[in-house]
């Protein structure tokens, strides 16, 4: 009953805040920064976190109402934006929209571009409102459990978090995952301590005693290295086919609800896991779709149940991505973690005290995130046409523009130009890790939980005065870590798997090589 | 050893001495760290130290896996003076390290420049770099965007601008 209660509750607060936001300036962010997005999104090689970063610096001086409502807009504006490129010229907008191609080119090139992209945006919009609805109902329940959370449960928190962000994200090579999400809580120790505010690893720079910048590092991590990576790489593309008609028939989606339903669950809980993301989500549930689905073996030939099973999951993990990162402070995506930082910078501390501290967040993300997967249909629907034809722009005439934003947004923040070097220096960092097959998701995360770890680490030690046992016995904290040791033991499995596959390939291409030399 | 060049191992070899060099020294630091009343247990230098190690262990993983896969003679190979010269002479580098280079100025210029100069200046070379258009299009395109944006951020939102 009293969990019913709280729900209620929670869903009154959401209408509260939807009614609060119909006021002409929060619409004005809204439908702004879902076009600014979707702009970005639609700009093969730029990505959802890309977009927050260029256009988190708008926010800095709005209240924090606007500045939610923007940079939400931003977030879902960009995620379905990626699907416009992924269908006309089969390049995705963003790396969330891989798996639209498959479905969705097929469909282009059969003249039924328009078609792809009104069922996509629809999905997309399912998917976001689905996720919210799960959002607004599991996040108080979270908050419940959260609060019995110590020391010792928030540090192994923070481990699973990167543990699992980097067995997601790097692939068949969780070690570089693990190794970059290690790497970005080293990144944290930099800075100031919070139990005895000691100075640690400054090298004699004043700027560093309040430790690393935040967004500086974010934009430096997602920005710059992802124009570097992407201008280098020579991507010739020509749009397929005409738009043509963009509003799909209706009936045509009565046999993709329960595909759609799945494809939400799936996304939503993608989204939960920390840093996995929106690609990841996409992916599975495509894959997923295909093998359970009667239709299956359409799948990559134009069908729009594919094109469902991602497009509504990549929308499902905005909302799954926001659960962890409001009840827990662990950003389940990297563009949330941008939405985090943004947050920070506001004043407000997402967390299990966030429900005492600020009661009205929750609602307000909720209320956001609705209107601004609104403004995303309706700007999607209407300019389905104008957003394919900025695909004819190059990308060597758009990308440059970029920097002259990311110095903006790391310098304004601070107002100082060291936080600028130090984007440039994660930057460059983030782009030597891409070249190498780093994942780059966990580096952020690491870099977010580290001073959680690190004081959780040690005023557990400090209550328990160093035994090891008692915190053994708590069983929150014991669940945590048998997942910490499963996720260890089956991603070095499947590293040494991967790495042994690679071998036998390494040597069937050599002895390729040496018959070819021969002959 | 046949040559040839395998993506992955030799790179995986040199990041594995990397980071074991990276968690000694790491480790090296904590140790530097201040110890509070005695206990190690709540000295600023515990954690840092037991991440150096955890870079240490994670690199000889990483190192054993690449060994087994050739990663030393793959990485003295790559590291050889024709390899190298291969490689940064390799158009897609060579691209890279030119547009690094180029931020890189614009950072250090905006220090000393008024952003809008500065920033017209960086888009104009760039552009004409990346063969974006001619050069009478780039000047106007990289004034009106740098005015753009100047005029947008200091004016309009009033953020601060370096």
């Amino acid at each position: 009953m009293e969990i019913l209660h709280l729900l209620a509750d929670e869903a009154a607060q959401v209408g509260v805040s939807l009614v609060g936001a119909l006021n002409p300036t929060i619409l004005g962010l809204i439908f702004g920064g879902s076009l600014l997005g979707m702009l970005v999104g639609a700009i093969p090689g730029l990505t959802a976190t890309m977009a927050l970063a260029l256009l988190i610096n708008l926010s800095y001086g709005m209240p924090l109402e606007n500045a939610v409502a923007f940079l939400l807009a931003v977030y879902v504006g960009a995620v379905s934006g990626g699907l416009n490129a992924a269908i006309m010229i089969n390049i995705p907008g963003t790396p969330s929209a891989a798996a639209t191609c498959l479905d969705g080119f097929p469909l282009a090139k059969q003249g039924k571009g328009g078609l792809a992209i009104g069922t996509g945006l629809i999905a997309s919009f399912v998917g976001t409102l689905f996720s919210i609805l799960v959002m607004i109902f599991l996040s108080p329940l979270i908050y419940k459990i959260a609060l019995r959370f110590g020391h010792w449960e928030l540090f192994l928190l923070a481990l699973f978090g990167i543990m699992i962000c980097g067995t997601l994200s790097a692939g068949k090579d969780p070690l570089k995952g693990w190794i970059v999400g290690f790497l970005g809580f080293a990144a944290a120790m930099v800075g100031m301590e919070q139990i005895f505010a000691y100075p640690r690893l400054t090298f004699g720079f004043l700027q560093l005693k309040g430790g690393l910048p935040l967004i500086p590092a974010l934009i430096g991590v997602f920005g710059v290295s992802e124009f570097l990576a992407v201008l280098q790489e020579e991507v010739a593309y020509k749009i397929e086919g005409k738009v043509g008609k963009v509003i799909p028939p209706m009936k045509e989606f009565v046999p993709l609800i329960p595909s759609a339903i799945r494809s939400g669950i799936i996304g939503v809980i993608i989204g939960a896991i920390p840093g996995a993301g929106e690609d990841i989500g996409s992916w599975l549930s495509y894959d997923v779709g295909k093998r359970r689905s009667k239709k299956g073996h359409l799948f990559g030939t134009g069908s729009y149940e594919g094109l469902v099973c991602s497009e509504v999951a990549n929308n499902a993990v905005i909302g799954g991505a926001m659960i962890p990162l409001l009840t827990l402070a662990v950003p389940g995506s990297p563009p949330s973690a941008m939405f985090l930082a943004a947050v920070w910078l506001h004043g407000v501390r997402p967390g299990p005290m966030l429900n005492f501290e600020n009661p009205g967040f929750l609602p307000l993300v909720a209320a956001m995130l609705i209107l601004g997967s609104i403004a995303m249909l309706i700007w999607g629907l209407s300019l389905a046409k104008p957003m394919v034809a900025v695909l004819k722009i190059k990308r060597e005439i758009l990308l440059p523009i970029v920097i002259p934003l990311t110095v903006i947004g790391a310098y304004a923040g601070g107002v100082r130009l060291f936080d600028v070097y130090l984007m440039l220096a994660f930057g460059v960092l983030g782009y030597v890790l891409r070249q190498m097959d780093y994942p780059l998701a966990p580096l952020v995360l690491g870099l977010i939980l580290g001073p959680l770890a690190d004081t959780s680490f040690r005023r557990a030690l400090q209550q328990s005065r160093g035994a090891i046992m008692p915190l053994l016995e708590r069983p929150i904290g014991l669940i945590l870590l048998a997942c910490v040791a499963w996720l260890i033991w089956t991603g070095i499995r499947g590293t040494r798997r991967y790495y042994a596959e690679k071998a036998v390939i390494d040597a069937a291409e050599d002895a390729a090589a040496e018959a070819a030399e021969q002959n | 050893m046949t040559g040839r060049v395998h993506k992955g191992s030799g790179a995986d070899y040199i990041s594995a001495v990397c980071l074991i060099v990276f968690g000694a020294a790491f480790s090296a630091a904590a140790l530097k760290m201040r110890v509070f009343n005695n206990s190690l247990l709540v000295s600023p230098g515990l954690f840092p130290l037991i991440l150096g190690g955890v870079f240490i262990l994670l690199g000889f993983l990483l190192l054993r896996s690449a060994a087994k896969r050739g990663g030393k003679d793959q990485a003295l190979h790559v590291l050889g003076k024709e390899n190298l010269t291969a490689f940064f002479s390799s158009p897609k580098v060579r691209k890279g390290t030119v547009l690094l280079l180029l931020v890189v100025a614009y950072v250090a210029a905006v220090a000393y420049i008024p952003f809008l100069w500065a920033t017209a200046g960086y888009l104009i070379v760039t552009f004409l770099y990346l063969k974006a258009m001619k050069l009478h299009w780039s000047i106007l395109l990289a004034f009106a965007a740098a005015w753009v944006i100047t005029a947008a951020f200091r004016d309009l939102f009033r953020i601060p601008m370096p």
